[in-house]
């Protein structure tokens, strides 16, 4: 009976998996056909549809005339494509009327629907008051944010607040604010980046308080931001925001100090990309914050992420705080510090920077020697004396390897064939690249036959002035390379090192 | 003696069948998980995209770290397609491990690198650099040259170099997606909670066409012992992966592709040199070392990250390939076994390991030895013929509705090959692949425990005949 009972199931079975099977092939097929034909009524409709953006755009048709048109778009692919259209035109001078032209044609409510659920018809008179009439506030409970954290009803959400923040930015910022009661994280994240991109002042408050709650000392599980998220969507703001960052510079937490100085950072290194920056582009709260308490902050973090916005003050004042951070305890602060002052409008903190060359960790050396190669002419001269008469084999190390990462090595070389003070500083420099054993680049140039025969001759002296066992080998095998002229040079700079030997050794 | 025999063909095929019934209903189960956990993921990911990740200064460099032994001709078009992935800020390190062939003479021809000393500071124990190359032209690209010390070891070395907070180690012979390494950054920055491990999807490229390193075209390959390998890769990576991952019990990232927090692998000693799937064990490592520091950690897997890797052509170069695999699989549950259903490492010490120790690694010998004992038992009377149905139900029906739901997920997310008859073809692979080339795979994996169990641990290389590659219009 039991035999005949398992003969049945596994019929059952094969039928039900084959059945499947089934299904999961109609599936595949069913889904491919009905994508092509999306996209083929998507291409139709921005076919047909363009011309009615375009001349929506440049004012030829009223917003009446339009949103009748375009409305004429029913199926989820036009509308789809309709949408992108219009996004795709927004700028500051059409924001405003394409976000009417999207209430007009309906899509704002359906977006508010998905994103809001029963505060929808709430949230849309705020956004229609433009925040004047205030937002329904949510009303949460525990069972209700586990299901609405869930993503099968979150990502919907997301979409839709995604949408909706991309419309006019006063209606954005109603939406973004509303959606930030959310209970998912998916949609607060869109709608944190919404403020940021919209870079206005009432959605300041609510990042700062994003990265609070991101910080907080709750356990991390409980915390519903990501800090990322939250200093990325403040980094989006300008120069001319930051005077309200000042009370958030004054935080008694210091990991919150820390975010905020590192987002007035990211915010300088943005704009000083495009303009010198000055003392005058800072407000004078912020100016004074940095100089009088963020310098000299208690936490080491807060002060080397201070020092790169204190370089951008570019004054006396300035320059005091940097030789003080560029000396300061902490491996980091001078680290930081050494990067801030790699600018060519601290002409005295020059002997500070050489000074770091030698400090005791070696990415503070290493910052030094790159600021220092990075910052012209004059710095690299001193950069090449300066390696030339040390005696620190750990700050030669570095000079070293930064002469060569940078290309700076390719001037020296050059300088050897230039003659005067110039290829005689260019010579020491490769004695001491040899001294240190540093030789892999100098043996290459020397190899190689279409350089200066006479830069690569000089050289050569480098590698037979510290006669060792090392360098002999090297003019050995340069000189079995049989490379002219350096090939005969090399034989007899090395005749003479055995003679000096010989001669030694009867001695 | 007949009698007793009998009865031990009994046992026998009790504990195979108890394997099958277990081992499909946790694929059912995570089957299930992972198309919830994909769909939302794709649908998230294709409508909020990630373009302010590429715009913003918060999104932290990555140090690409490729280790090559014998890859000269593929190196090139690897390095190119790296150099020109989107992505803010990224430092590329090749570590030649010792090869015998042009890999490093075909990057110094490529770029114009030269000699360069460069200063070394090992914080991971591995094998010290020969030399290294460099070119100011590419400053993100960096060769150093090494003895072989195998994959681990060249790792280990491109760590000690490398400068960003998070490497991302890449096959000499993959290809990633130009979006890659930015989707795969995406739910690091998304994250309240640290990300230690970012891990993406691997494809295979056989039948593809490939310029300049990159996929031009998507397309099936050509033979049967490829195209069933696309199904078993859809397989793993949209439903085992996933699955885990939304489980919280990540024990496997494909080394082939995946993003890891360089600080967290030195804290726990690097890539391990005493297994050969160090991938794996890093991921081992890399719980134990957080899980004792008491800090707080996620591992997250994507599946919009695409990479596409050459599968084995030949059955021979596939037995190599399963046996290693199978092999280090083994090496890395025996290392880490006191973990196994220790409940302080959570679902992994309670679920994932336990699976990957008794399902995946020490299961292909069950698997094995019921391919052969279940149609003898039959043949020999000593099994009912509806006993037989089920278990040959349960061995292989079963799984065609794993396949051919997996290439179900893939046509709802991904979505990377282009034609109807695609897809339709792999369907036709998904059935035909449970009728022999299961059960080979199988057998290799069973050869891998075997090897493990008489102590021949060796790394078998897997030698590829290279992509279809089409020269530059």
């Amino acid at each position: 009976m039991l035999l005949e009972d398992i003969a049945a199931l596994v019929v059952w079975l094969i039928v039900a998996v084959t059945a499947i099977n089934l299904v999961f092939l109609g599936s595949v097929v069913y889904r491919r056909v009905v994508r092509g034909r999306y996209f083929r009524e998507k291409d139709e409709a921005r076919g047909r549809w363009q011309p009615v953006v375009e001349q929506f755009v440049r004012w030829e048709l009223s917003q009446g005339e339009a949103a009748a048109r375009l409305g004429e778009a029913k199926s989820e692919a036009a509308q789809d494509a309709v949408r992108e259209m219009l996004l795709a035109r927004t700028m500051p001078e059409t924001c405003d009327r394409i976000t009417a032209l999207f209430f007009a044609l309906g899509a704002a409510e359906r977006w508010g629907r998905a994103a809001f659920g029963k505060r929808a018809p709430g949230v849309m008179l705020s956004a229609l008051s433009l925040g004047h009439i205030p937002f329904p506030a949510r009303q949460g409970n525990r069972l209700g944010d586990g299901l609405q954290r869930m993503r099968l009803l979150s990502v919907p959400r997301a979409v839709a607040v995604d949408a909706l923040c991309r419309l006019a930015p006063d209606f954005a910022e109603v939406f973004a604010l509303a959606a930030l009661e959310d209970a998912a994280g998916e949609v607060r994240r869109v709608a944190l980046s919404s403020l940021g991109r919209n870079r206005r002042a009432a959605g300041m408050g609510p990042l700062f308080a994003a990265l609070a709650d991101a910080l907080s000392k709750e356990p991390v599980e409980e915390r519903t931001t990501s800090a990322r998220t939250a200093k990325a969507a403040l980094v989006c703001y300008g120069l001319e925001h930051l005077r309200r960052f000042v009370p958030y510079l004054r935080s008694p937490d210091p990991e919150f100090r820390f975010y905020v100085v590192d987002i007035v950072r990211e915010i300088c290194a943005r704009e000083s990309r495009t303009r010198e920056l000055g003392r005058n582009d800072f407000p004078d709260e912020l100016y004074e914050q940095f100089l009088d308490a963020l310098a000299g902050d208690e936490s080491a973090d807060v002060r080397a992420r201070s020092a790169p916005v204190i370089a951008q003050f570019h004054d006396l004042r300035g320059a005091i705080a940097l030789r003080h951070l560029l000396r300061d305890e902490n491996e980091y602060v001078r680290l930081h510090a050494v990067r801030a002052a790699a600018d060519p409008g601290y002409p005295e903190l020059l002997p500070v920077l050489l000074e770091r060359m030698t400090d005791r960790r070696w990415r503070v050396r290493e910052a030094a020697v790159r600021a220092l190669s990075g910052l012209g002419p004059e710095a690299q001269q001193m950069l090449f004396r300066e390696f030339a008469a040390s005696l620190d084999r750990y700050e030669s190390e570095q000079i070293t390897e930064e002469l060569q990462r940078s290309g700076l090595i390719r001037q020296v070389l050059e300088g050897l064939g230039a003659g005067g003070a110039r290829a005689q500083l260019a010579l020491a420099v490769c004695r001491r690249m040899v001294a240190v054993g540093r030789t892999a680049l100098l043996r290459a140039f020397l190899m190689e036959d279409s350089e200066p025969a006479e830069a690569r001759l000089m050289l050569l002296e480098a590698f037979a002035a510290p006669p060792n066992a090392e360098t002999a080998g090297m003019l050995e095998e340069i000189a079995l390379s049989g490379r002219h002229p350096v090939g005969a040079r090399a034989a007899e700079l090395l005749g003479e090192l055995r003679g000096r030997r010989r001669a030694a050794g009867a001695a | 003696m007949h009698d007793r025999v009998l009865v031990l063909f009994d046992y026998v095929n009790a504990v195979i069948l108890v394997y099958f019934v277990l081992t499909n209903a946790t694929y059912t189960l995570l089957m299930l998980v992972s198309l919830y956990a994909v769909t939302m993921h794709s649908k998230y990911a294709a409508r909020i995209g990630n373009q302010d990740l590429l715009d913003s200064p918060v999104t932290p460099p990555v140090a690409l770290i490729v280790p090559a032994h014998n890859e000269e001709e593929g190196i090139v078009p690897t390095v190119l397609s790296l150099l020109e992935l989107e992505y803010p800020e990224k430092e590329l390190i090749v570590v030649d491990d010792g090869s015998s062939d042009g890999t490093a003479s075909r990057l110094v021809e490529r770029f114009g690198l030269q000699a360069a000393d460069f200063i070394y500071r090992p914080r991971l124990k591995a094998r010290a650099p020969l030399g290294f190359f460099y070119s100011p032209e590419y400053p993100q690209l960096l060769l150093i040259r090494k003895e072989n010390g195998g994959k681990a070891d060249a790792l280990n070395v491109g760590i000690n170099m490398a400068r960003s907070p998070y490497f991302f180690s890449v096959d000499a012979d993959s290809i990633i997606e130009r979006q890659g390494v930015l989707r795969l950054m995406a739910p690091v920055l998304q994250s309240r909670i640290p990300t230690v491990v970012s891990g993406g999807v691997v494809r295979i490229a056989n039948g593809c066409t490939v310029r300049e390193g990159k996929i031009v075209a998507v397309d099936l390959p050509g033979s049967w012992l490829e195209r069933c390998q696309v199904v078993e890769y859809i397989r793993t990576f949209l439903f085992g992966r996933p699955g885990w991952n939304f489980l919280h019990a990540t024990f496997i990232a494909s080394g082939a592709f995946c993003l890891l927090h360089r600080e967290s692998v030195i804290g726990a000693g690097g890539f391990a040199t005493d297994t050969v799937t160090e991938d794996i064990d890093v991921i081992a490592s890399l719980h134990r070392s957080l899980r004792a520091k008491g800090e707080p950690y996620r591992m997250v897997f994507a599946t919009d990250p695409i990479c596409w890797t050459e599968a084995p052509k030949e059955v021979r170069m596939l037995a190599r390939q399963r046996r290693r695999w199978q092999l280090g699989l083994l090496q890395t549950v025996m290392k880490h076994n006191d973990m196994i259903f220790n409940p302080s490492y959570g679902a992994l010490g309670m679920m994932g390991l336990p699976f990957h120790a008794y399902i995946e690694a020490v299961g292909c010998l069950v698997e094995a030895l019921g391919t052969v004992l279940i149609p003898f038992s039959f043949l020999v009377g000593a099994m009912p013929l509806s006993l037989f149905l089920l278990l040959m139900f349960l061995a292989v029906g079963y799984g065609t509705l794993l396949s051919t739901g997996s290439v179900l997920m893939e046509e709802a997310t991904i979505r990377r090959y282009p034609k109807i008859s695609h897809v339709v073809t792999l369907m036709g692979y998904a059935l035909i692949e449970n009728f022999g080339y299961r059960q080979m795979t199988a057998f290799f994996r069973a050869q891998g425990a075997i090897q493990y169990l008489t102590g021949r641990r060796r790394w078998e290389t897997v030698r590829k005949s290279g992509m279809k590659q089409v020269a530059h219009a």
